[in-house]
């Protein structure tokens, strides 16, 4: 760099005389002035970087989530590969393995009646008219019998009077029969919400673990925005410490001087 | 010289008091039977007073045609005037009173009649209209104006489940029609709707499918009494309740064993019904205070076997039953044996039991019909005929003989239009028979010296008297006398009477007969058989002559 500056000096030598000499003079020490500075601010800036970098890895450690355990669970974090490691405790485990095994249960059920819900209700009609065959059959019997009695089992009569009772029965069976259908919606409701229930049951425990890992983030973020402010601090203080060291002495003085050879070759003002 | 010894036996008059006054009887042991019992009682009838009498002549009022009337009927129509129709061979006939004799009109059919086979109706009236069902042929109907079959009326609606509606029996109480005896039905009733009797599906209408009642049996006849519903099979009755409302009508009782012996068989007299069962003649007598009910009255029992065995043998469908209220008489005809039963009903009701005679004929009735007046129409062979007057009377036509109006007359004939009618009388003869008599004492044989008979009327006719003795039914001894030709013989009017139609007693006493008889036994039976040649004639007491002869 000097022999360049000194070969710039001697062309300015050379082409113009003792004005070149000058501003080459006065360009080479401004140069080297400016050099100088230059340096010293990038060595300050490297300093507050590295007191700034130590500060913020200082935070960033204190910052580290904590492991938390208890009766429900543990919540671990692997630092190195990043990794949140949430556990339920073994009892709690079983419990949600149960939730959900009961939720697949009431599921698997709740589907078989949901797919079809009118063959559901004539499931539950059947399952409930076998208690009602043998009562209507015995009221068919016996009108039967009472119009044999009569003498009318076999008139207009007696089948409009045969009729008004299969009306009644139909009609029952009908009320029997929406019940049913009710009945099967309000089964396949329940059966969805012990699912819903369970599976919420479940994915409930989760949260035991999680408010877990929550606890030893809160802890870990706690610390770290104390460690955050001290190291922000800390920070102030290298910028403040290294700040002086970014002025250099000795490239000012270099830029003045050849700022005296400079001026000196600036045309006079005329007045 | 007069030979001296044992003093002369008195004679005994025996007065035989109310002979023959029970009727006829068949079935009992005739050696037992007390003398108000007959064993024979031919043409006979009992005058108002109970008196052994002549039956009325069956007198030919209609001009010929060409079948059988086997049935006839009263039209009351609308204006409650009466019409008389006949069934005979493929017609309906109207019997038209205006001209003398009475004609025959054939009825002519609206619609698409069928093509009837038989006059075998049973007429019914109901809702103003008159109404006829036989066996295999479809009801016809006649509203005064038009006769159809029901099933070209336009209301008409077929009962469900039956391709051709052809009742045999039909019934036009509580507001609607009852059919019964269909074809391919025979144990169901059908009824109609209210007042239309040929709607038989639909509205009110309905049947009575009685298999789960009588089983298998099937209607024969449908009558009716009080709210109740009559239903006569072959071996069974069926009684309804509540009949006005037949789809709540219940069962009110089941008669087994006794059914209906023809369906023309059923007479409605007094308060009763009275049937022909197979068993004989029956009063369902269901009309009994306090809603009890007294057994089923065989009336018949004095003739029961005899009547079996007439309907065992006889094709039911000819065998009908016609009351005739005038007479209170029930005649029940046997065509096939040229034959009637007589029941009369007058003491019915007190004594429970009809007196009963029998009537044979040459020709026999076919049917009858008896009206509110007075007449007894009777079906013939080729006519109609009343039964009226004492001659069997028939009607020929010798407009061939007597060509014109004036020789007509002359001869005493009638001239219609350009016809000439001749009216021939025939006389006939009643004939009774008394049981065996032992006069109130069965071991001592009884001298019978003569006969005093008390007859009213007869004018002339001949009677005879036959006297059996000792069970021995040849060889009798008789003897004929003539009844007197004095006195006026009709007790209950005759238009060419001394008086007219009078109602009052004739003042011709009784007169009575002194026949000698010369027959001795322990027990002797009476017969007398009496012409009838125009006039009545009735035994009003029998008195015999007796001494008393050894002792056996």
């Amino acid at each position: 760099m000097l022999g360049g500056l000194f070969d710039a000096v001697g062309n300015f030598f050379t082409k113009n005389a003792s004005d070149l000499v000058g501003a080459a003079i006065g360009g080479g020490l401004s140069y080297l002035g400016a050099s100088q500075k230059a340096d010293a601010a990038t060595a300050a800036a490297q300093a507050q970087a590295d007191a700034m970098r130590a500060n913020a890895a200082a935070a960033e450690a204190a910052a580290q989530p904590w492991g938390v355990g208890s009766l429900g669970g543990t919540a671990g974090f692997d630092e190195a590969s990043r990794t949140a490691l949430l556990n339920l405790s073994p009892e709690l485990q079983d419990i949600y393995s149960g939730a959900l095994q009961r939720s697949g249960l009431w599921g698997t059920q709740a589907l078989a009646l949901g797919a079809d819900p009118f063959e559901s209700a004539n499931r539950f009609y059947d399952i409930q008219q076998q208690y009602w065959d043998p009562k209507e059959a015995q009221l068919r019997t016996d009108l039967e019998s009472r119009l044999l009695a009569q003498g009318r089992l076999g008139t207009t009569g007696g089948q409009r009077t045969m009729g008004e009772l299969e009306e009644s029965i139909g009609a029952l069976q009908q009320v029997r029969r929406n019940e049913s259908m009710s009945q099967a919606q309000s089964l396949v409701n329940e059966l969805l919400g012990r699912e819903t229930s369970d599976i919420g049951q479940a994915v409930g425990l989760l949260n035991i673990p999680l408010q877990q890992a929550n606890v030893g983030m809160g802890l870990g973020g706690q610390l770290g925005d104390a460690a955050a402010t001290a190291m922000s601090a800390r920070n102030a203080a290298a910028a403040t410490r290294y700040q002086p060291q970014a002025l250099s002495a000795s490239g000012t003085a270099l830029s003045g001087l050849g700022g005296l050879f400079l001026d000196r070759l600036r045309p006079e003002k005329k007045e | 010289m007069k030979r001296l010894g044992m003093p002369t036996k008195p004679i005994t008059p025996i007065v035989l008091s109310g002979l023959g006054s029970a009727g006829l009887n068949t079935q009992s042991q005739d050696a037992t039977l007390g003398p108000e019992w007959l064993t024979a009682a031919d043409n006979v009838v009992f005058d108002y007073q109970g008196r052994i009498s002549s039956r009325k002549g069956i007198k030919q009022v209609s001009k010929t045609i060409g079948s059988s009337i086997k049935s006839i009927g009263c039209y009351i129509k609308a204006d409650r005037t009466r019409e008389y129709y006949a069934g005979a061979g493929n017609a309906i006939y109207k019997l038209d009173t205006t001209v003398t004799p009475y004609s025959l009109t054939s009825q002519a059919f609206s619609g698409t009649p069928q093509t009837i086979s038989n006059g075998n109706w049973q007429w019914v009236n109901f809702n103003d209209e008159f109404w006829g069902v036989q066996s295999s042929h479809k009801v016809v109907n006649f509203d005064g104006t038009n006769w159809y079959d029901m099933e070209d009326l336009g209301t008409y609606l077929a009962p469900a489940g039956i391709t051709t509606f052809d009742p045999s029996c039909a019934l036009g109480e509580f507001g609607r029609m009852w059919y019964g005896g269909v074809t391919e039905a025979p144990g169901v009733v059908f009824y109609s709707d209210n007042l239309i009797g040929e709607a038989l599906s639909g509205g009110a209408s309905g049947i009575v499918d009685l298999k789960t009642v009588w089983g298998n049996d099937e209607v024969v006849g449908l009558g009716s009494i009080e709210n109740k519903l009559i239903i006569f099979g072959k071996q069974n009755i069926v009684i309804y309740t509540g009949a006005d409302d037949p789809a709540n009508m219940v069962l009110d009782e089941v008669i087994k064993g006794i059914g209906l012996a023809g369906r023309d068989n059923i007479s409605y007299v007094n308060t009763d019904i009275i049937f022909m069962s197979y068993e004989g003649l029956r009063s369902l007598t269901r009309t009994v205070q306090n809603d009890g009910k007294s057994p089923i009255d065989d009336l018949s029992l004095a003739i029961r076997n005899d009547l079996t065995r007439l309907l065992a043998s006889a094709d039911l469908t000819t065998v009908k039953s016609s009351y005739y209220p005038e007479d209170g008489i029930i005649v029940t005809f046997f065509p096939g044996s040229r034959k009637c039963y007589v029941f009369d009903m007058i003491l019915f009701a007190s004594q429970n039991r009809p007196r009963i005679t029998t009537w044979s004929f040459t020709s026999a009735p076919l049917c009858g019909l008896g009206t509110i007046d007075g007449t007894l129409y009777l079906g013939l062979s080729d006519s109609v005929a009343e039964y009226s007057d004492y001659y069997d009377v028939t009607i020929s036509d010798v407009t061939g003989t007597y060509g014109n109006q004036s020789v007509c007359e002359a001869a005493n004939n009638t001239w219609e239009t350009s016809t000439c009618w001749s009216y021939t009388n025939n006389n006939y003869n009643y004939t009774w028979q008394s049981a065996w008599l032992d006069l109130n004492n069965p071991v001592i044989a009884k001298i019978v010296k003569a006969g005093l008979f008390t007859f009213v009327g007869g004018r002339g006719a001949t009677s005879e008297i036959f006297i059996y003795k000792d069970y021995d039914s040849g060889s009798p001894y008789s003897k004929s006398f003539s009844l007197t030709t004095q006195g006026t013989t009709y007790l209950y009017g005759k238009l060419n009477s001394l008086y007219g139609a009078a109602i009052y007693a004739s003042p011709s006493t009784a007169k009575e007969y002194k026949v000698p008889l010369g027959r001795t036994g322990r027990v002797i039976r009476l017969k007398m058989t009496t012409e009838v040649n125009g006039n009545y004639s009735s035994l009003v007491n029998t008195t015999l002559l007796t001494k008393q002869g050894k002792i056996r």
